[in-house]
């Protein structure tokens, strides 16, 4: 069976290089180093957990942000079909949000509908669709990254109480909602 | 220690007046008198005395000879 | 021996030359707390101290600032002058402090005797520790000096006691005698033994019972020295017993407490684990998808999206179909409504409605023949002609199935998609439940520090240390499990003694009726007379101590009623008992009922006192000299109408005495320092008083500065 979600997965997205510094200072190196004291107060245990935060973020905030025709675009060499996928006795596997992120993607993507008419044709390329897709993608992420980066910085969002991460997401929901009153 | 004070100590030990059967008048007061004394038990205590005291060195056995002479003799 | 003056120079807080000048009787050293009263007394044990730690730390630190740092030499010292006979003897010990660099480098002590014969000639003496101990041999010394009411516990200990009483005692001397009495029966039975073999008719039985003498006798020493020991043990362990028991209960609460206080922690840090497990906020985002806690209208949008492309696709298709005309879709596109995929219902749903003239997607009936009977069976023949037709293939507008999968994935996620709404109200449970959890471990810290509350004060009350209180128990327990064994031992080697003296006699006396019959009279005579020497020499000895005892007794018994002024405090005992050879004297107060008295502190200080006293008058009786007592504040638990009987007692008892207090000190609003007036009512008797103080320019906690004068009142 032609399975997009499938073909999807076994690409990387990519962030903007500017925004290197919110990876480098947020997430923990390789992802293992649970115990590693430089580490310590870093918050996410690897990129694609800060990706996918961002995403999220940017999703129930709404915040689209095209990246720069001249932004330089970075990613982790790290496939979504990995993502979350753990051997730790300490972590939860949630490949699960793979799927989510797959849904969220289609949803939001304007204009896809005709796209996959034509992939289904044959007309245009699983490559082709895959790339609309991550744009939006990265978009997003983009947009959550941005918020993030400004939420500390500006707003003095202090990253080392355990819950400041869950409460910008359970503050965005009010930010959906009222997105959708509004439409 | 006077010898004096220490025969006088060891004469007023209650044997000498119950089994010995001595009386106050028979008891010398000093070492000198003691020394002359017919009562084997009083005389003995008065050359242990009188010897020690005088010669704080003296050997045990020279000491026991003396006495030993003494009321092998006169007991 | 009499203390006529003492003089301190740079001695820890007596910056400068500071004299004191001492009469006979009463001499009182007044100072308040930390005005250097102590360092006055620790000045004169040093005198007496060869063991040198710490010099650096004896000098004055206001010396060490104005002098020493700006490179002048100190020379730091005590000197103690006494009259002692018709002498005059001074002693002096001192060191030089100079600067050397940034430290300050020491001088070795050096001690100086001077002696000041009648006739008025002064000398250095050659040998100035020899000049010491004649002024104030150290076992004098020893109960003459003490340094707060510990010290004067030192009558507690029973061998203290006994060793100062046999100092003092003839007994001592007398001991002497003991040794030559034992050498002269030994030899007087071995000549009664050595002519009983020459004459003896029975010689073989003589031989026998002479051996078993000896060596029973080796035995039942043998014996006795293993009794004493254990007698030693058992001593030892009894008294480890008692002053476990003062403390043991307060042990065991302390355990029990500690016991409580441990499972608390443990309680404590299992809620602290399942906490810090539950506050993994933000790798619960992941590990518990809580960040699809908004997901919900993505879902639907997707899902939304997703439908109507496949609804478009399959409009697009059935377009095509028509287009290169397929009439029967034509028919079915003639209300405009698409149809339902082919292939839905499923062939066998079909075949059922069919047969049941039944359509079971509106319940509506379909008997054979009717238009929705017809509708039936056509679409049934039409996903059989699907079926077959898919076989050989034929021109299609679509090529892939993505759109289908899309779909898949929508249907498929439609169940987990209700669970996110739960999400919010799972987040705040958990919420909820770290905080219920944390209330928790604030109750159980609280309770914790409750049980610390109550372990502290048990540990107040006496003198356990923490962490030592269940040694104790263990301690305890095997003390008693040790006394039990060592009784035990006890009284079965007092059989076996018992039992080998019994022999012992039987043996002497078949060895005596032997000897009666054989050996010449004045022999045995002798050996008798010689038996009795021993025991007076023994029992003379014996009595010569027990005089003493019961002498101080007396005396102290004397005394202490004296302070106590009529007020019933029990008596004073002085218990002697033996342990080997060695006497033990026990000090106890006891009631008429000879049960212990119990004494408050200040009684206690008086029936130390008074047996100090008593000991300083039996020295002065012995020695025929005596020595000054000199005491740092023993008054601290007093009444003050008990100061009165106290000094009274030392003016009446002491030939001289000096004693250092801090109770008559009070101190104005303005913390300008005087002595109290009720110190110079007539009944506080004192032949001279002296007060040490703290100069003007001493500033608190400023150690530099710190300078203690004397004063003459």
């Amino acid at each position: 069976m032609d399975k997009l979600f499938d073909e999807w997965k076994k690409s990387t997205p990519k962030y903007d290089k500017n925004l290197e510094h919110l990876f480098k200072s947020l997430t923990r190196k390789g992802g293992g180093a649970e115990t590693d004291r430089e580490d310590k107060g870093k918050i996410f245990s690897n990129n694609y957990e800060l990706y996918i935060y961002a995403f999220f973020l940017g999703l129930y905030n709404n915040k689209y942000e095209e990246l720069p025709e001249t932004a330089e675009l970075k990613d982790f060499s790290h496939a979504i079909q990995y993502w979350g996928s753990t051997k730790s006795a300490l972590r939860n596997d949630f490949t699960n949000i793979q799927e989510y992120l797959f849904m969220a993607v289609i949803a939001k993507t304007e204009g896809i509908e005709d796209d996959l008419i034509e992939l289904d044709k044959g007309k245009k390329t699983v490559e082709a669709i895959k790339k609309r897709l991550h744009v939006t993608m990265q978009n997003y992420t983009n947009g959550g990254l941005l918020l993030l980066e400004k939420k500390i910085q500006e707003e003095n969002l202090d990253i080392t109480i355990g819950t400041s991460m869950l409460d910008l997401i359970l503050q965005s929901k009010q930010e959906t909602e009222n997105i959708l009153s509004e439409a | 220690m006077n010898k004096n004070k220490i025969f006088k100590k060891f004469v007023s030990h209650e044997l000498i007046k119950d089994k010995y059967q001595l009386e106050e008048r028979d008891i010398p007061n000093n070492v000198t008198r003691a020394l002359v004394s017919e009562i084997p038990i009083i005389k003995t205590i008065a050359i242990l005395v009188d010897e020690l005291e005088n010669n704080q060195g003296i050997n045990d056995i020279t000491l026991y000879n003396k006495i030993s002479i003494y009321l092998n003799k006169n007991i | 021996m009499r203390i006529k003056q003492v003089v301190i120079t740079n001695y820890q807080s007596y910056y400068g030359k500071n004299v004191f000048d001492f009469v006979e009787g009463v001499n009182i050293i007044h100072g308040a707390n930390g005005h250097g009263k102590t360092k006055f007394f620790e000045a004169i044990e040093w005198i007496f101290d060869d063991y040198e730690s710490n010099l650096e730390g004896l000098i004055s630190q206001k010396a060490v600032h104005n002098e020493i740092k700006e490179g002048i030499n100190v020379q730091v010292s005590v000197r103690m002058t006494v009259s002692q006979g018709n002498e005059t003897k001074t002693i002096e010990k001192s060191f030089i402090a100079h600067k050397n660099n940034e430290s300050i480098s020491i001088s070795r002590p050096s001690l100086i005797g001077i002696r000041e014969e009648e006739t008025g000639e002064r000398y250095q003496v050659d040998f100035p520790k020899e000049l010491r101990s004649e002024i104030f041999d150290e076992r004098i010394r020893r109960y003459s000096m003490f340094k707060g009411e510990t010290d004067l516990k030192v009558f507690e200990s029973k061998d203290a006691l006994s060793t100062l009483i046999e100092m003092f005692s003839d007994a001592t001397y007398l001991k002497n005698y003991i040794p030559k009495a034992e050498y002269f029966v030994g030899r007087a039975e071995n000549a009664v033994t050595a002519a009983g073999k020459k004459n003896a008719r029975e010689e073989k039985q003589y031989a026998i019972l002479s051996e078993e003498i000896i060596n029973l006798r080796r035995e039942i020493s043998d014996k006795e020295k293993e009794r004493n020991q254990h007698e030693i043990n058992i001593d030892k362990i009894q008294s480890s017993i008692l002053k476990y028991e003062n403390i043991i209960e307060n042990a065991e609460s302390y355990q029990t407490l500690s016991e409580r206080i441990r499972i608390k922690e443990e309680e404590i840090s299992k809620l602290q684990v399942r906490v810090r497990e539950c506050e993994n906020y933000t790798q619960d985002l992941f590990d518990k998808n809580w960040i699809l806690v908004n997901y919900k209208p993505v879902f639907e949008e997707y899902k939304t999206k997703i439908a109507n492309v496949s609804k478009t696709k399959r409009r697009l298709e059935n377009e095509f179909q028509q287009k290169i005309g397929e009439k029967k879709a034509i028919e079915n596109l003639k209300n405009g409504i698409i149809p339902l995929p082919i292939g839905a219902p499923t062939r066998s749903h079909m075949e059922e409605m069919i047969e049941a003239e039944l359509c079971k997607v509106c319940n509506r009936e379909a008997p054979k023949g009717s238009e929705a009977y017809e509708f039936m069976n056509n679409r049934l023949q039409e996903y059989i002609e699907a079926v077959e037709k898919d076989m050989f293939e034929k021109k299609q507008l679509f090529k892939h199935n993505y759109i289908n999968s899309l779909t898949k994935i929508s249907d498929s996620n439609d169940e987990n998609i209700s669970n996110l709404i739960k999400m919010e109200s799972k987040i705040s449970e958990n919420f909820e439940f770290v905080e219920s959890r944390k209330a928790d471990i604030n109750k159980k810290i609280e309770e914790r520090e409750k049980d610390e509350a109550e372990r502290a004060k048990v540990i107040g009350g006496s003198k356990i240390d923490v962490g030592s209180a269940a040694t104790i128990l263990r301690d305890f327990k095997g003390l008693n499990t040790n006394i039990k064994d060592e009784n035990t031992s006890l009284r079965s080697l007092t059989n076996i003694i018992n039992s080998k003296k019994e022999k012992l006699a039987d043996f002497q006396n078949q060895k005596n009726n032997l000897d009666i019959a054989n050996v010449a009279g004045y022999l045995m005579k002798t050996q008798e007379l010689l038996n009795d020497v021993l025991t007076i020499t023994v029992e003379t000895t014996e009595k010569e101590f027990n005089n003493l005892v019961i002498d101080l007794e007396k005396q102290a018994n004397e005394i202490f009623q004296s302070t106590n002024e009529g007020a019933y405090t029990g008596k004073i005992k002085l218990y002697k008992s033996k342990r080997g050879n060695q006497n033990q004297v026990e000090f106890k107060v006891l009631d008429n009922f000879n049960n212990p008295f119990a004494l408050n502190g200040a009684q206690e200080v008086l029936a130390h006192t008074s047996l100090l006293l008593a000991i300083s008058k039996m020295v002065k009786n012995e020695a025929n000299e005596s020595y000054p007592l000199i005491l740092d504040a023993p008054l601290s638990t007093f009444d003050s109408n008990k100061y009165p009987a106290f000094f009274n007692s030392f003016k009446e008892n002491t030939d001289q005495c000096i004693i250092l207090v801090k109770d008559f000190i009070k101190e104005d609003e303005n913390k300008k320092i005087s002595i109290d007036s009720s110190f110079y009512q007539a009944d506080i008797v004192k032949d001279k008083s002296l007060w040490v103080k703290l100069d003007e320019n001493s500033i608190e906690n400023q150690i530099e500065t710190t300078n203690s004068v004397v004063i003459e009142l």
